[in-house]
């Protein structure tokens, strides 16, 4: 059901030399940036790994410009992508004025439905290869959204035939700060699109009085909980260890790879 | 209100603190106001943690010497003293937070140490005040200039004058370093721009540019500023082209 699936991480541009010099088998790099023009370590990444897109492209609630578009495709082209990611989120307003410059959900309304549907058609017609959208928790609930997360990210995916990078830490987020069972709430999401898969490491946030996603390895019941989302999600092709941060370190992103190996 | 513009408000209550606070956002009852409060600082936190590390990397490369290095800041009593009237993103708390790391690393027991520190923790200063400030998310950069528009610096737009000469030392300045490299003791000023896809430059500004920049003022026309310049249409035109690239001036009618 699970093997061959492809285990990778983040590209950590300060990681390079050691993820070069390891043995550890690690088959994809989703890419956060674009590679800095001083990485050296560049060209060997690029010749050993597959690389999968995973850059800020546009948020979809606006249609993503021409030149944001030509970006998109000249990234993939680089990387070789197999798939394109973007993220379900509204971080900025229409003005410019006020901006979060971290993932930030839209309200789940029949008009963000419209709209994100509309320029993720309009992206992914403009891509040679498959847009995948990732989910994006919300630490508060918005008063006036119309139905439930999993209820419209079902809708979108129907309308879109996008592809799903479920991002699993978000999942058990939310289902933290609502009071949910996590496994019935992920039950709620539309598994069958499933292309990806992230897993992260949470720790307790003082701002937040709770737990948020930070650069260190998953405990052990984000692991279940991916084995048991892997369980559901028959068309799941990788997993990705979800942390990009200077302060991660290559022991964090070995002994993860191999955990989760362990658990495939 | 469309629902596009309910998500500006919400957006807009977690980047700003006072907006936070205001009866205006309380009484909408959006949301649950300690969950909102604890995540906009948590942003706050973020995006400054974040800003720093990128901005104070050359100071940072200096920490074994110095002893302190810039994004500690985000954890003292100044910072938390800060959240309750932050603006996310805006060019007057980057000012804030800046002058709070730039103190931070001054006053550190090995500052003295590094001769052009002062200098360094200014460039690094400018720049991130030079990154804030509203941006437009939809700019294009190929966008042609409409000559005929009334020319205007841009806000984040800087000259900075120096006692060191920095560029050449800052390659340097990019791994960890035991002992800090010299840098020329050589006065002069850099040009900060941040342009329209939200990129800040700093360049050595020829003579010509400072003067076309200390020239526009509070704005004109293309042929009003020929005037003002004395120069020729052939040597202005490319100045201010450039000057439009780095996205430290534009013309407001441009397409």
């Amino acid at each position: 059901m699970i093997d061959p699936i492809s285990v990778g991480a983040f590209y950590n541009p300060h990681l390079a030399d050691d993820l070069l010099a390891s043995g550890v088998e690690i088959d994809h790099l989703a890419m956060a940036d674009p590679p800095a023009a001083d990485d050296a370590r560049w060209a060997a990444v690029r010749e050993r790994y597959t690389l999968l897109l995973h850059d800020y492209l546009g948020q979809l609630s606006e249609p993503m410009s021409a030149e944001g578009i030509a970006r998109a495709r000249r990234l993939a082209a680089l990387y070789d992508t197999p798939w394109v990611a973007e993220h379900f989120q509204c971080l900025h307003t229409e003005d410019g004025t006020y901006s979060l410059n971290y993932v930030f959900p839209p309200l789940y309304t029949e008009e963000f439905l419209r709209r994100f549907t509309a320029n993720a058609l309009h992206l992914k017609d403009a891509l040679d290869q498959p847009l995948v959208m990732e989910n994006i928790p919300g630490f508060f609930e918005v008063k006036t959204s119309q139905m439930p997360e999993p209820e419209w990210l079902t809708r979108f995916f129907d309308a879109t035939g996008c592809g799903f990078l479920l991002d699993l830490p978000h999942v058990w987020l939310e289902a933290h700060y609502q009071d949910l069972d996590p496994v019935s709430f992920l039950k709620e999401f539309p598994l069958e699109n499933v292309v990806e898969i992230h897993v992260a490491g949470v720790e307790e946030d003082e701002d937040l009085g709770g737990p948020w996603i930070a650069p260190t390895g998953p405990h052990d019941e984000m692991l279940d909980f991916m084995v048991v989302a892997l369980g559901l999600c028959d068309g799941a092709k990788a997993v990705t260890f979800d942390a990009l941060s200077p302060a991660l370190t290559a022991e964090v992103v070995f002994e993860t790879i191999e955990r989760i190996r362990a658990r495939l | 209100m469309s629902d596009r513009a309910l998500q500006d408000v919400v957006i807009r209550a977690v980047a700003d603190a006072p907006f936070r606070a205001s009866s205006s956002w309380r009484r909408r009852k959006l949301a649950d106001l300690e969950r909102i409060e604890r995540f906009g600082r948590f942003i706050a936190r973020h995006f400054y943690f974040g800003r720093i590390l990128h901005f104070f990397r050359y100071s940072r490369s200096l920490t074994s010497v110095i002893g302190r290095s810039a994004e500690e800041i985000v954890r003292d009593e100044g910072f938390d003293r800060l959240l309750c009237d932050v603006v996310v993103g805006s060019r007057k708390s980057a000012r804030r937070v800046a002058s709070l790391a730039s103190d931070h690393v001054a006053s550190a027991p090995g500052a003295h140490r590094v001769g052009y520190l002062s200098d360094l923790l200014r460039y690094e200063s400018t720049m991130m005040v030079t990154e804030a400030g509203p941006r437009n998310w939809s700019a294009s950069s190929t966008g042609r200039i409409d000559w005929s528009g009334d020319v205007r610096v841009d806000p984040g737009t800087k000259v900075v004058h120096f006692d060191y000469d920095l560029p050449p030392v800052l390659p340097l300045l990019r791994v960890p370093r035991a002992e800090p490299p010299s840098a020329p003791k050589r006065t002069g000023a850099l040009l900060f721009t941040r342009s329209v896809l939200g990129r800040v430059t700093v360049t050595r500004p020829p003579a010509i540019m400072l003067d076309v920049l200390g020239s526009i003022g509070h704005g004109g026309t293309f042929d009003e500023l020929a005037r003002r310049t004395g120069l020729k249409e052939d040597l202005l035109r490319p100045v201010l082209a450039e000057l439009v690239d780095l996205g430290a001036v534009g013309f407001p009618s441009r397409t």
